[in-house]
């Protein structure tokens, strides 16, 4: 195997050393690591999986991995690491869009479009080893609803090796021409949706590696603000926002707009101060001509809309100052990882739904960590409106160490992901044991269709295998 | 004719009063606007009639579909679906295939005015969904067709851009979930139902499986029936207590324009201007249109009548127009709409344009600007010769809009010249920005004579010219490259998607029973 490999890359950028395998397991070592620099290797490793029915999992961030999606849950698997293909292909601030192989990080991302006068759409604090890549690929919500018009976004265009061996562009940048001749045109691989009567790119997203391995994206970016401000609010209870949430919803003025809970907020901050049991945090900004006038007029409707829905907004609250939570946005988390940083291990439950039953599903979760004796000021709760507020990510991270309330931590998920889901939490981004419920809550026919769409671009289930409802292994 | 026991099994599914076989009928959905066009691509002889179905089933349940699929698959008929339909891609093009004709099923069934969101049913028109939406100071993306035309089927199976774009995006982009009869007659439900009983998302659990429904295009009815899709709501920009309402009769009525509404006609002397400014005015999200077209255009956006358009083309529209935006500032404050309206003033000045609305080179009635946001304009292209069609259509960059627009002029100018389509001296064309500036599209309507055989030839080679175009130049697909030869055109230059495309209908409809024409014929077709 490793011979093969190595004809295919260089032999300095294949391993079999155990020490290395270790850093990669999951249900089992892989048998092999390979770096892959170029999208033609990327295609030859996977039609040699293919003649050889070996497994292929595709990792592009470093460190570990709380969902553990990207280690081998079959024996004998090829990993291969993209951190190799780290190169930022194109920024093009006319168009706000950039193209980013899979081992750019988000700091690194930021630093550059900053230059240009972009930034990137992006989540809250990633791990400074986060491939934003994969950020993308994954469905991770973006701190800013106004600039989410659809699921996949920030995500545009891509470039996969599907599981047959096929390299194939997604969206625009299939053709006609080479992105080359694209630019020449004016284009900048900025249409997401096809080509022509298919779209790859919603197939390869929420996939966990089973579809196609990518080597790049496109992702849509937004003016830098000229002029930003920060607002804050704090409540009892996350339903006191619900009417102010609605109608900022619809008018699309505030850029962050999201909500912690007090553990999730402390946890952010690295501190242990006194918390509101719910902050309410907007940012708000103007960027070009007249940018202050656009930041006054944004600011003074937001207040009014506060006003009328008696939601009092604040630029500092007594226990957390604007600055603070600016210091949080725009940037990847510190190291150590902020949801490990207090107590070590952390556990993620997340899920959508609507803003309207958000804190019905809080109090289902926190009482059922109650009863099996998990400190419910050890979960931090983060709620990400999505989409322009037609639906809203929420997130459960249970905050314990090795040594103590472990065995809670992974019974609270277990049993109370279960709960939630038979009351009507929708896990649209499944992850570890608890997938298979949810596909089992999912109509036979969805998981038939999925199946069927597997075949054809995995047609051998040589990526990924395990994962989702694609459990066939080569 | 359908053999006498199969129009029976399709009777005892929807009733007597629900089918016909009669040939007047069936006309009527062979009968098709634009069928001379690709009649005249595929080298016969122009005409507006099409292959005529066998018959037309109408049901009113989504379990009817779901029975007349099965049937279709059982005695290998094709089908078609049907909403409010126009254009080929409507009809059937097998000699053996029925149209599934959904005019009953015609309900709203659900808004949802915290989510904003809607779940339509096949039948329910811009118009209709748009009346009843004013009640939440909501409004949808409705397509460019027209208030006439149905939601469902833009969003599910038909391209969709539509005047309002900057604001509320594109169709396939904005579809929440979707209850889906595949072509075998499963019935598929898209994400978030089938574990909330919601429809607030269409994606996942994983993957999404609108990644096989449409597409950038659609499927133009050739993967199965939509019965229910969930789409997006947008706020209507006008305060709580406005209340749409119009006076006298058409084309001439009034209508009370919302109090923070402002529409403008900017004008540049140069594509480079304009660009700029189209780029800008996007991007800061200061207009809800954001509309381009040919000074011949803006003279049919802004009148009533042909007599009018034309009065107004020769009344100096002409000399006082070049590349221009027309925009409607629609804001829900006045300090909302002062912001706006000064910013728009700031940019028209940095990039050297004038409005020409403020010149009083044209004059926008207050219905013009229902008209704009209702989507008729696009209708009143029709006025010139009662016909006219679109080149073009690649959806990418504000940069690439305008590179097509100029390096279409002079093909367009080339059939000017032969006397076979409309004269806009090769300037007719219709550029819209997608989410705030995200992405625009140029497509090219264009004017011809569909009673005359030389006009529908030259439409049709010119429109091959632009396919060319756009092929050789790598500016992006055009709307009509659909269908299995079209398809195989473009293959080579587009890593070969269709490929892929027949694999997916090979999968989904190994019978090869839903309409293949507008979309691909599958790779593993049973029979």
């Amino acid at each position: 195997m490793k011979d093969a490999i190595v004809k295919i890359t260089t032999n300095d950028r294949v391993s079999d050393e155990e020490n290395t395998l270790s850093q990669y397991s999951g249900a089992y070592p892989p048998s092999l690591v390979v770096w892959p620099t170029s999208t033609e290797e990327i295609a030859k490793i996977v039609k040699w999986a293919n003649e050889n029915a070996t497994s292929l999992v595709p990792v592009s961030s470093a460190g570990s991995k709380l969902r553990r999606s990207s280690l081998p849950k079959v024996e004998s698997t090829v990993v291969l690491d993209m951190s190799k293909m780290n190169k930022i292909l194109r920024i093009d601030s006319e168009n706000k869009v950039a193209m980013v192989e899979p081992g750019v990080t988000y700091d690194i991302l930021i630093r550059e479009l900053k230059k240009e006068g972009l930034r990137p759409l992006m989540p809250l604090l990633p791990k400074a080893s986060k491939s934003v890549l994969t950020s993308c690929l994954d469905r991770e919500p973006i701190t800013t609803p106004r600039f989410h018009w659809d699921t996949p976004d920030p995500l545009l265009c891509t470039e996969t090796v599907f599981g047959t061996g096929d390299i194939f562009r997604t969206g625009a940048a299939a053709g006609p021409g080479t992105l080359e001749e694209q630019w020449e045109s004016g284009q900048a691989q900025k249409n997401p949706q096809g080509p022509s009567q298919f779209d790859p790119y919603r197939l390869i997203q929420g996939s966990q590696g089973t579809i196609g391995i990518v080597s790049w994206i496109s992702m849509k970016c937004e003016m830098l603000p000229d002029a930003q401000q920060f607002l804050l609010a704090q409540a009892d209870d996350i339903e006191a926002f619900q009417d102010f949430n609605y109608s900022l919803f619809r008018r699309r003025l505030a850029d962050e707009h999201f909500m912690l809970n007090s553990a999730g907020l402390s946890a952010a901050l690295g501190s242990k101060k006194q918390l509101p049991p719910w902050t309410l945090i907007l940012g708000v900004s103007g960027h070009g001509t007249i940018a202050d006038e656009e930041l006054d007029y944004r600011l003074g409707d937001i207040k009014d809309i506060a006003r009328d829905t008696d939601v009092k907004l604040e630029e500092n609250l007594k226990d957390v100052k604007s600055s603070e939570i600016e210091s949080l946005l725009n940037r990847a988390s510190k190291v150590p990882y902020w949801k490990v940083r207090a107590k070590g291990e952390c556990l993620e439950v997340m899920f959508t739904t609507t803003l309207d039953r958000v804190q019905e599903f809080y109090h289902i979760f926190l009482d059922f960590a109650k009863d099996i004796g998990f400190p419910v000021d050890q979960i931090g709760t983060y709620v990400q409106p999505m989409v322009q507020g037609t639906n809203t990510h929420v997130g459960f991270d249970l905050y314990y160490s090795l040594d103590d309330l472990m065995e809670q931590a992974i019974e609270l998920v277990a049993k109370g992901q279960k709960k939630l889901l038979d009351e009507g939490a929708y896990f649209s981004r499944p992850y570890g044991l608890f997938t298979d419920a949810v596909f089992e809550k999912a109509s036979p026919l969805t998981v038939d269709a999925m199946k069927r769409v597997k075949a054809i671009f995995d047609p051998n289930n040589i990526l990924n295998p395990g994962t989702l409802c694609f459990k066939e292994v080569p | 004719m359908l053999e006498k026991k199969v129009y029976e099994a399709f009777t005892k599914i929807v009733g007597e009063r629900h089918i016909s076989q009669d040939l007047a009928v069936m006309d009527t959905y062979a009968f098709q606007w634009c069928n001379e066009i690709e009649g005249a691509q595929r080298g016969e002889e122009p005409q507006r009639f099409g292959v005529r179905p066998l018959a037309v089933v109408l049901p009113e349940s989504t379990e009817q579909v779901q029975s007349i699929v099965k049937l279709c698959n059982e005695h290998d008929v094709t089908f078609k679906a049907f909403c409010t339909g126009m254009g080929p891609w409507a009809g059937v093009s097998d000699p053996r295939a029925i149209q599934i004709d959904l005019r009953r099923m015609n309900r709203i069934i659900e808004v949802d005015e915290k989510n904003m969101y809607a779940v339509i049913e096949p039948y329910v028109t811009n118009a209709e969904l748009q009346s009843e939406l004013f009640e939440f100071g909501l409004m949808h993306h409705a397509q460019g067709a027209g208030p006439q035309t149905a939601p469902l089927a833009s969003h599910t199976s038909f391209v969709g851009p539509g005047f309002t774009s900057p604001y509320t995006g594109f169709s396939a982009r904005n579809v929440l979930g979707v209850e889906w009869v595949l072509p075998e007659g499963e019935i598929l439900r898209l994400g978030s139902f089938d574990h909330s009983g919601k429809w607030f998302t269409g994606d996942g659990p994983g993957i999404s499986l609108r990644g096989i429904m449409r597409g950038w295009l659609g499927t133009y009815g050739g993967l199965g029936v939509f019965t229910k899709a969930a789409i997006r709501l947008f706020s209507w920009p006008a305060p709580k207590d406005w209340k749409w309402k119009t006076s006298g009769t058409i084309p001439d009525y009034d209508w009370d324009v919302p109090p923070y509404w402002q529409m403008y006609v900017l004008n540049f002397e140069e594509w480079e201007e304009y660009q700029k400014a189209m780029y800008e005015l996007s991007d800061r999200e200061v207009t809800m249109v954001a509309t381009t077209s040919a000074p011949e255009g803006l003279a049919a956006l802004f009148t009533n009548t042909k007599q009018d358009a034309i009065e107004t083309i020769f009344a100096g529209l002409l000399a006082k127009t070049r590349n221009y935006i027309v925009m409607l500032v629609a804001a829900h404050t006045q300090r909302e709409f002062d912001f706006r309206t000064k910013l728009v003033r700031l940019i028209m000045e940095k990039y050297g344009g004038n409005d020409l609305i403020a010149e009083g080179v044209t004059t926008p009635m207050p219905m013009h600007y229902g008209e704009t946001v209702r989507n008729m304009l696009g209708g009143h292209a029709f006025r010139f010769s009662n016909c006219f069609q679109s080149t073009h259509g690649g959806m990418d960059t504000i940069s690439m809009a305008v590179r097509l627009a100029q390096l279409n002029q002079p093909i367009k100018q080339k059939y000017i010249d032969k006397g076979v389509i409309g004269d806009d001296r090769g300037l007719g064309i219709w550029i819209t920005s997608y989410e705030s500036g995200h992405m625009a599209h140029m497509e090219a309507p264009t004017v011809y004579d569909p009673t005359d055989i030389e006009s529908c030839l030259g439409y049709a080679a010119y429109q091959d010219d632009c396919n060319q175009l756009d092929l050789d130049n790598a500016l992006g697909m055009p709307f009509f490259i659909v269908g299995d030869e079209v398809h195989n055109f473009y293959a080579k230059r587009a890593m070969n998607y269709p490929d892929w495309l027949r694999k997916i209908k090979g999968a989904f409809d190994p019978n090869g029973v839903s309409d293949p024409s507008h979309y691909v014929k599958g790779v593993e077709k049973k029979k």
